[in-house]
């Protein structure tokens, strides 16, 4: 699959079986500080209170897929937002 | 409100940022007559050699650079977590501080600042093992070892 944010939106919306409800995903591609190409996930959490494990356990589930679907190693940071934080 | 948000984020990075180097340079050079020497010592650390070996450390893809040091032994998830933080916290740390144009919510904010504290609890239980002395050691060597 090639890099792009639509794409990896795309691929994420299949994800099943989640650690906690993600109302949804916002995607971003380019080059991080270190000039290497990356991916920034944002994931929007339903519930108010998420604890570390379970953010973690997502975070590991949204990287892992966006380096499957892209076969590359590409770094993916993974952020989470509120439900109503969303823009 | 975004100006608390981003001194958070920064805050957090720096957090362990400084913890790392201060456990690194404290094995280097032991005793209280050596305080100078080992702030000398910490401004050899770099962010990016830094960000590389973490990201290393992260993926359990150690260069063979230091590799050997691990024994072919499994990482500790731990160190792993450690590793993952501050490669997520410093790219914050950057956007917090040099990108106006990124806007941080609240709850990302704690999200990251919860990373920055579960490393430093991860850390504690890692520390004492030879896996943490090879990670310190890449931190500040990596960048100067030769295949």
């Amino acid at each position: 699959m090639k890099i792009t944010a639509a794409n990896i939106e795309s691929a994420l919306g299949t994800l099943r079986n989640l650690p906690t409800p993600v109302s949804g995903w916002e995607v971003e591609t380019g080059v991080d500080s270190t000039d290497a190409p990356a991916v920034w996930v944002w994931g929007y959490l339903t519930d108010e209170e998420v604890d570390f494990e379970t953010r973690s356990r997502l975070r590991d589930m949204v990287r892992d897929l966006v380096r499957r679907e892209t076969e590359s190693a590409i770094w993916v940071y993974v952020r989470f937002r509120g439900a109503s934080e969303a823009a | 409100m975004q100006a608390s948000l981003r001194r958070a984020i920064s805050a957090s990075y720096y957090a362990l940022f400084h913890l790392l180097v201060d456990e690194a340079t404290k094995r280097m050079l032991r005793g209280s007559d050596r305080v100078a020497l080992r702030r000398c010592l910490a401004r050899a650390f770099g962010h990016a050699a830094m960000r590389q070996v973490a990201q290393q450390f992260s993926d359990c893809n150690v260069s063979p650079k230091l590799s050997p040091a691990l024994g072919g032994q499994a990482l500790q998830p731990e160190l792993v977590r450690v590793a993952g933080a501050l490669v997520e916290l410093q790219e914050a740390r950057h956007q917090a501080d040099y990108d106006p144009g990124h806007r941080f919510t609240r709850r990302e904010a704690l999200d990251l600042i919860g990373q920055a504290e579960q490393a430093f609890s991860d850390w504690s239980s890692v520390r004492r093992s030879v896996q943490a002395d090879t990670f310190l050691t890449g931190l500040l060597a990596f960048g100067n070892m030769r295949g």
